[in-house]
């Protein structure tokens, strides 16, 4: 909140008041020092997007207009509390209500205590700082694309934690290495929405350590997040129509542990902006480990940017997969044993070819336009190709 | 005469130049100098201190300020859209805070000259005992 206009508040509150006196002055003083220590930030997105063909991929997108699926907005207050610790809400708002953990209110909230100019500890609801982008990606303005690389960053079902983390710098030269380690927990309502009873499923054991390396115009960040997901095979299991017994989606996971692995790259000497990423999805169990990658690059042309991106994502470990393999066995009440298969392998890339206007410097225009395959295989050796192209507008704005 | 006007020319042209220059100042009880690297960095918040460990709270001019697109195409090579790009990542991750902005360099020598811990940037011809030159 810009110093000016807490003066303006202020004062047209106190000439409001009928006992309004020269001590007044001492009033707005005192009034304008409490605000000093409250700041107000906020983000808006207003994105619409239309695809063409009706077979709809990320985002549900297909040949209607659809503004509603990635407007979203933000706001932050930070409060210092103290000269040494700080607390920090974010509450988010969509256009489109959403399932799972993605939905309106409070977002983060947590408290931080500066134990040095090098070292900050902070607890609370906090960001999983799953990729190199994954601590803000909602945060369009922030970014050069209309919106983070589809197939690495959506879809991701853990974006927050409850727990404790430690932010420590370390200098090197010119170079400064910021240390992240953090471990929390976190419900996990997609696995509630999915599973056969009423249990609440937390996911009580999210940690990782990343390191980010800056220097002059580069940015090296290298990252490993785990978790267990919850839950048993049986959580998940139902009897279809037919009277085969079948297992949901997200019981595939169960149980199992998921480790991330990243490895970023980002330059920005003013002109030209490069990014890279490859992300590697290890799972125990017979869930696909997948391989996730992007690059991309742009350059200033005044407040114009046009960018070009790819992105590609596949399975790794498909021979651990197959019709005769069992991937998951679980025991039924009447103690038999149920084979489940998933599905043996896919590709997916995206090419995006796009630009970012900046308006003023705080409002942004981005146009994307996106060119999707997907290539699956099932374990009985049928393909499935899909293919599609999606058109994007946005708005960003931040304050 | 044409040697006088042609003096008087470059003098006048020289004057200019130096008006132009953006300087880097602190209290006069900060001894440091500053490389750009060293100033890039505390005017990014990667740094909170300079290199022998003084604590320093940088001070950032408004938009409105020529001097900041001139400081910031020496230093840093963002424009403001960049900067506001880079600091809405800052604020949104937790992991910094926006420096505080003053309009003018006369407030602004005031409050370095009162606060140890405060540096900012003027154009050199503002330059006064009052505050110490950290990097030109």
């Amino acid at each position: 909140m810009r110093k000016s206009f807490k003066y303006s508040v202020i004062t047209s509150f106190l000439l409001m008041q009928s006992g309004f006196t020269a001590s007044a002055n001492t009033q707005i003083d005192e009034l304008a020092a409490a605000l000093d220590k409250v700041k107000i930030s906020g983000y808006l997105n207003l994105t619409a997007g239309t695809a063409k063909k009706e077979n709809a991929f990320f985002r549900a997108y297909d040949t209607k207009i659809n503004a509603t699926s990635e407007t979203w907005g933000g706001v932050q207050i930070d409060f210092k509390a103290s000269e040494k610790l700080d607390f920090t809400l974010l509450t988010k708002f969509f256009a489109e209500s959403r399932p799972y953990d993605d939905s309106f209110g409070v977002d983060l909230a947590y408290l931080s205590y500066k134990l040095s100019d090098q070292t900050k500890l902070r607890g609370g609801i906090l960001r999983v700082p799953l990729y190199k982008d994954s601590d803000y990606k909602d945060t369009g303005f922030a970014h050069l694309w209309l919106r983070t690389p589809e197939l690495i960053y959506a879809n991701n079902k853990v974006q927050r934690h409850t727990g404790i983390e430690i932010l420590h710098d370390i200098y090197l030269g010119d170079g400064t290495v910021q240390v992240q380690a953090f471990y929390g927990q976190n419900e996990d309502p997609r696995a509630k929405a999915a599973a056969n009873n009423n249990k609440t499923y937390t996911i009580d054991d999210i940690m990782g350590v990343h390191a980010t390396y800056s220097i002059d115009e580069h940015l090296f960040k290298l990252g490993a997040t785990t978790r267990t997901e919850p839950g048993d095979l049986s959580d998940f299991t139902y009897t279809d129509s037919q009277g085969n017994e079948r297992l949901e989606e997200e019981g595939y996971y169960a149980g199992d542990r998921q480790t991330f692995y990243s490895l970023g790259y980002g330059f920005d000497d003013g002109l030209w902006k490069v990014d890279a990423e490859a992300i590697f999805e290890i799972t125990t169990g017979g869930r696909q480990d997948n391989g996730k990658y992007y690059a991309s690059v742009g350059y200033r042309f005044g407040d114009i940017t046009p960018y070009v991106m790819y992105q590609y994502r596949e399975t790794l470990d498909d021979s651990e997969r197959g019709l005769n393999v069992d991937t998951y066995v679980a025991d039924d009440e009447k103690n038999t044993v149920t084979r489940f298969n998933l599905q043996k392998s896919f590709q997916q890339s995206i090419l995006s070819i796009g630009s970012r206007y900046d308006i003023s410097s705080n409002l942004a225009f981005k146009a994307q336009v996106d060119s999707y395959e997907h290539t699956s295989t099932g374990v009985n050796g049928n393909t499935r190709d899909i293919d599609n192209l999606l058109y994007s507008v946005s708005l960003q704005a931040v304050f | 005469m044409k040697k006088i006007l042609i003096l008087a020319s470059a003098l006048c042209f020289q004057t200019a130049f130096v008006q132009a220059e953006v300087v880097v100042v602190g209290n006069p009880s900060l001894s440091a100098t500053l490389t750009p690297a060293e100033v890039k960095n505390l005017f990014l918040g990667k740094r909170q201190s300079l290199p022998d460990g003084t604590h320093i709270t940088i001070v950032e001019r408004t938009a409105e300020a020529p001097l900041k697109s001139e400081f910031h195409s020496k230093y840093t090579n963002k424009s403001e859209a960049q900067l506001s790009a880079y600091w809405t990542r800052l604020v949104f991750t937790g992991k910094g805070k926006p420096p505080k902005e003053i309009s003018n360099s006369e407030e602004l020598i005031n409050m370095i000259s009162s606060n140890p811990s405060f540096i900012g940037y003027i154009d050199s011809t503002e330059v006064t005992d009052k505050v110490s030159v950290l990097s030109k």
